[in-house]
């Protein structure tokens, strides 16, 4: 009875701290989930471009010796152009599969694996040229 | 919150567009601010890197940069 009591008798409170109390938690997973999801957006166009990009300057190698080091040279570049900071958080490497071997051969198709980081992994494939 | 959602969105905007107007370059040509390097085997890659500044829907004359860089190979530098 005393309790029911106490929880009708009025108490002054604060809207402000309430709306506070109640909506920072939300706000702030809304904050992390928006971040994270432009993150994760960003890292794809970056690597899925990359990929396309490395396998464009594979297949279009005018030998087989110098196709690996085309592919490689591309990435070469666009780390040039990272900070220090950002080459160091998000390493990219290359990872290059034929499905017959000699991978470079006409008709033949290549997949070009590029991974930033730890978990962003895109591909991009595409058939050595058929008229070569 | 409003003003981080719009910042991303322009952002990634930003970054399309200039992808897609250095992969124009490589395949049909043209002058636009670029670096070319040559690649080994003939062909070149176009590399754009700019720091802009990110709009804002408020503005507290506080302006906030983001490197954007864009890159695409051209096999054929004839065009």
């Amino acid at each position: 009875m005393k309790v029911i009591k106490y929880l009708n008798s009025s108490s002054s409170g604060s809207a402000v701290a309430e709306f506070l109390i109640f909506t920072l938690p939300f706000f702030t997973a809304f904050l992390l989930l928006i971040t994270s999801i432009q993150f994760k957006s960003m890292a794809m166009a970056e690597s899925s471009n990359l990929a396309r990009q490395v396998i464009r300057a594979f297949i279009t190698s005018p030998n087989e010796q110098l196709a690996q080091q085309r592919a490689f040279q591309v990435v070469e570049i666009y780390k040039s152009k990272q900070s220090n900071s950002a080459q160091l958080a998000r390493p990219i490497t290359v990872e290059i599969t034929c499905s017959d071997h000699p991978c470079f051969r006409a008709g033949n198709l290549v997949t070009a694996t590029i991974t930033i980081g730890r978990d962003q992994k895109s591909s991009a494939t595409e058939y050595v040229d058929l008229w070569r | 919150m409003f003003q981080l959602v719009f910042m991303q969105f322009n952002l990634m905007s930003d970054t399309h567009l200039s992808q897609g107007e250095v992969s124009k370059i490589a395949i049909s040509g043209g002058n636009n601010q670029y670096e070319r390097y040559p690649l080994v085997g003939g062909g070149s890659v176009l590399v754009r890197s700019k720091v802009i500044s990110i709009r804002k829907f408020l503005d507290f004359n506080h302006l906030s940069f983001k490197k954007i860089t864009s890159i695409a190979v051209d096999e054929d530098e004839s065009n």
